[in-house]
């Protein structure tokens, strides 16, 4: 070890200046993050639970589903019949249909006759040939955003009115608060991975560190510092400099030292 | 210590000029070392709570960092490259090869410890 502290400073390293860096509270943000992947599977059988006694509530449906909208584009979940996903597929694949409507102007959407309804033409004629005569379509809202719909299909024209759109209408709700908890997942997950990235670069630095107080720097900040001027000087960022650092001394440790 | 007391805001400034919100700053703080958490970081920044000098300093390296990325986002291409090692227009820390493996090997040998300057103040090279 050359060039150890400066023999001028008065102040060698007090042992508080030596003590590791007080940890990051982490532990909370993953417990809280390892709870909510643990319900990921909640929500998916919550929903089904809805989409079912949506179907099962409403007389005369035959099949619900859910169509959620987000950045991942549109699709359906819990569909309770293979006609609903059918009917859903249509929807997206033509850009038109109650569901779409319902999602876009968040208001609920009925049609009594699928062939004779005049709304949405292309996609009224492809599920009329599937069967389906009549649909209720309630938006789903969550803190004032629409974030899809929920939808019952029946194969009976007429076959909804003003009792199951109250039903739906309270089924939606409760769709809603599953979405919003599922796509806070997603949220939790994004942020998962930010941090384990910065972790990984704060490691980088912290090994540097560590490098540097062997070699005579007086106290972490002092160690920093040195880092710092060197990631200004060259341009670089302090992790770049830390990298290079931590990598000169395992590549080239006895070249360096000779130099 | 006027300096210091108006830092807060000077930083603040700069984290709106780089475009990021305060749980991105607070990310980028706890990479480089950080270990004041992200409610002190938003305190610090409105001027409610205090930060040690050091955290100071961090945070102040954390927004340089990512007004320098910023900076070089925004730059306008040429339509004839510089010859070579004299494009400006490389993503942040790829140019200098030669001299900055010289600048990491003076810092291991603990000759490049100049004594250290105050953090430079973030902000003003992002416009």
């Amino acid at each position: 070890m050359r060039d150890a502290a400066p023999a001028d400073d008065p102040t060698p390293a007090q042992p508080d200046d030596l003590r590791a860096p007080p940890p990051v509270d982490l532990a909370a943000a993953l417990t809280q993050m390892a709870g909510l992947v643990l319900s990921r599977e909640t929500v998916d059988t919550a929903l089904e639970l809805v989409t079912t006694l949506a179907a099962t509530t409403t007389a005369g449906t035959l099949g619900a589903a859910v169509t959620v909208v987000d950045e991942h584009g549109k699709r359906s979940r819990a569909a309770s019949h293979q006609a609903v996903q059918q009917a859903d597929a249509l929807q997206y694949e033509l850009d038109e249909g109650p569901c779409l409507t319902a999602w876009r102007s968040q208001e609920m959407v009925r049609i009594d006759e699928t062939t004779s309804d005049v709304r949405w033409p292309r996609w009224n004629e492809a599920v009329s040939r599937l069967g389906v005569r009549s649909v209720l379509s309630a938006p789903l809202l969550a803190v004032g955003e629409s974030i899809g719909a929920m939808k019952v299909y029946s194969v009976r024209p007429a076959n909804y009115g003003p009792h199951e759109e109250r039903v739906m209408r309270l089924l939606a709700d409760q769709a809603s608060i599953l979405l919003a908890n599922s796509q806070s997942l997603s949220e939790a997950r994004r942020l998962s991975r930010q941090l384990t990235e910065a972790l990984g670069r704060r490691d980088a630095i912290a090994q540097a560190v560590g490098v540097l107080l062997a070699r005579g720097a007086s106290s972490h900040q002092e160690a920093f510092g040195h880092l710092a001027a060197a990631a200004q000087r060259s341009h670089r960022s302090i992790e770049d400099v830390a990298r290079a650092l931590v990598a000169a001394l395992t590549a080239g440790d006895t070249h360096a030292a000779d130099a | 210590m006027t300096n210091h007391d108006h830092r807060h805001r000077h930083m603040d400034a700069a984290r709106v000029r780089a475009e990021l919100t305060v749980p991105d700053l607070w990310l980028r703080y706890v990479a480089l070392g950080g270990t004041a958490d992200a409610f002190d970081l938003d305190g610090y920044l409105q001027g409610l709570v205090s930060l040690e000098i050091f955290q100071q300093d961090v945070l102040a390296q954390a927004l340089n960092e990512a007004l320098e990325e910023c900076y070089r986002a925004n730059r306008v291409p040429l339509s004839t490259r510089p010859s070579d090692g004299e494009d400006d227009d490389r993503p942040f820390g790829t140019e200098d090869d030669d001299r900055f493996r010289s600048l990491v090997e003076q810092l291991l040998r603990g000759r490049s410890r100049a004594p250290r300057r105050d953090a430079e103040p973030p902000g003003g090279s992002c416009s």
